[in-house]
């Protein structure tokens, strides 16, 4: 199934992020970020559906969540996007 | 035993936090190395711990709550943040060793102790205002006395270093959970307080609310940026090294839920009530003296008092013996002491918690009032 994922900065941005993607309603689940998507290092990425992806970064960045990266699933893997 | 030395810890804790320190023994790992289930609860736990402590104080954002292992951890790190070699720091006149210790040990740092007397906020802010003059770096201030109960003058004094652009430090080992603590009203850079003591949780949690950047203390694994050998640049990571405290932060989250569910005001006026009941019994007696108030706005539920004949270790010997656990001694505050003139012997502190009752009051006044002065150490301990 396609997903795109949200990469946050640390766990606690991520494990925010989850909590309040839920308490609006999207469905979401937190799990460390592939390996090769960070340039970093270790980090937690937020798993959504495409779909909900406009309205997820919007409740973010009102909240003070800001994500490093966003990638959507295609067919060869990971592909960076632009966040709306 | 009839506990009153909650200013040390609160020994007697909610039932929930048992509970959730227990729970969190059989479900947890730790937090951000992992994406399995025990490690994610321990991850949300940290998270709704951070974001009920940011409402509580008033952060603005969570993740500028940072745990520590105690309230003396959290000042180091302020400490080490604002106070470089040479600097020069105001301080209160009632600080605890937990702030003095590591300003003494920063080389060269000049002291500017501001020593008002007891209960006379009005002239402790005018001493800091003469040492904000003079010049400062830093400022430091504890929000009570953990000797004297005495609720020092925080919103006067962190106006006056918002003016003069002097970062402050608030010790809030003895207000957290008692007194209204708000770190962005005061403007603060930090507020270092306890788990342990008036928000209900386990030893060896601590919390400092950073209302700017921060050194790290530690350095070490953060679950984070993991590549890189600098220390991330963002919070709470920055400053949280090491695996965490879950069993601890569990029951503070437990312990904080109860506060806040009880209600800072209600705690408060608990306590105040106990205190006055033995500051009440205390000053009707010639053979103790009594550093009390009855103004509520300027003393919380602590209350020093010290035998006119004897010492005050045999004195808290001779209570414990009876059932009741008070601290005598100097309370790891020496400037306290000395500012109030209680420098030679330190005195007994009976400090309440939401737990005691008038009743176990009424019976720690009987207790002292049996009997005349208590016996001398040296009396006490002579071997016949």
């Amino acid at each position: 199934m396609n997903h795109v994922l949200i990469l946050c900065r640390s766990v606690t941005q991520a494990q925010r992020g989850g909590m309040l993607l839920s308490r609006s309603g999207i469905t979401n689940r937190i799990f460390r970020s592939p390996a090769g998507l960070t340039e970093r290092g270790c980090s937690y990425a937020i798993r959504i559906s495409p779909e909900a992806l406009r309205y997820s970064m919007e409740l973010l960045r009102r909240n003070g969540i800001l994500p490093v990266k966003v990638v959507a699933q295609g067919p060869d893997g990971y592909a960076e996007v632009n966040a709306p | 035993m009839i506990y009153f030395d909650s200013a040390a810890t609160t020994f007697q804790k909610p039932a929930a936090v048992g509970r959730a320190v227990s729970g969190a023994l059989a479900a947890m790992s730790s937090p951000g190395r992992g994406g399995y289930p025990s490690a994610q609860l321990a991850d949300r736990t940290l998270v709704t711990c951070r974001e009920e402590l940011a409402e509580l104080f008033h952060v603005p954002d969570p993740e500028r709550v940072v745990f520590t292992s105690n309230a003396t951890h959290a000042l180091n790190i302020a400490i080490r943040s604002l106070v470089r070699p040479g600097s020069r720091v105001a301080l209160s006149g009632y600080e605890h060793n937990a702030v003095t210790r590591p300003l003494h040990a920063v080389p060269g740092a000049r002291l500017h102790v501001v020593s008002a007397p007891l209960f006379r906020p009005e002239e402790m802010v005018r001493g800091f205002r003469r040492a904000l003059e003079a010049g400062a770096d830093a400022a430091v201030c504890t929000h009570v006395s953990n000797v004297f109960g005495y609720i020092l003058p925080v919103e006067e004094i962190a106006a006056l270093c918002r003016q003069r652009g002097v970062p402050l430090i608030v010790d809030a080992s003895q207000s957290a959970g008692i007194l209204p603590v708000d770190l962005a009203a005061w403007g603060a850079a930090f507020v270092a307080m306890p788990g342990h003591k008036g928000l209900y949780g386990p030893q060896g949690t601590g919390v400092l609310l950073c209302g700017r950047e921060a050194e790290p203390l530690l350095r070490g694994g953060t679950g984070s940026n993991s590549k890189e050998q600098e220390m991330p640049e963002f919070l709470p990571d920055r400053l949280e090294a090491g695996t965490h405290n879950m069993p601890g932060v569990a029951g503070l989250l437990a312990g904080v839920r109860f506060v806040r569910q009880l209600g800072l005001a209600r705690i408060r006026r608990h306590e105040w009530r106990l205190k006055e009941r033995l500051l009440t019994f205390l000053e009707r007696r010639r053979d103790f003296r009594v550093y009390g108030c009855h103004d509520e706005a300027l003393q919380a539920g602590v209350l020093s008092f010290a035998p006119v004949e004897g010492d005050c270790e045999t004195l808290c010997a001779q209570l414990a013996e009876a059932g009741f656990a008070l601290r005598g001694g100097y309370h790891c505050a020496p400037f306290a002491h000395r500012t109030a003139g209680t420098l030679e012997g330190g005195t007994v502190r009976f400090s309440a918690s939401a737990f005691n009752t008038m009743e176990e009051t009424a019976a720690l006044c009987r207790r002292l009032g049996q009997g005349g002065p208590p016996k001398t150490a040296e009396e006490k301990f002579t071997i016949s």
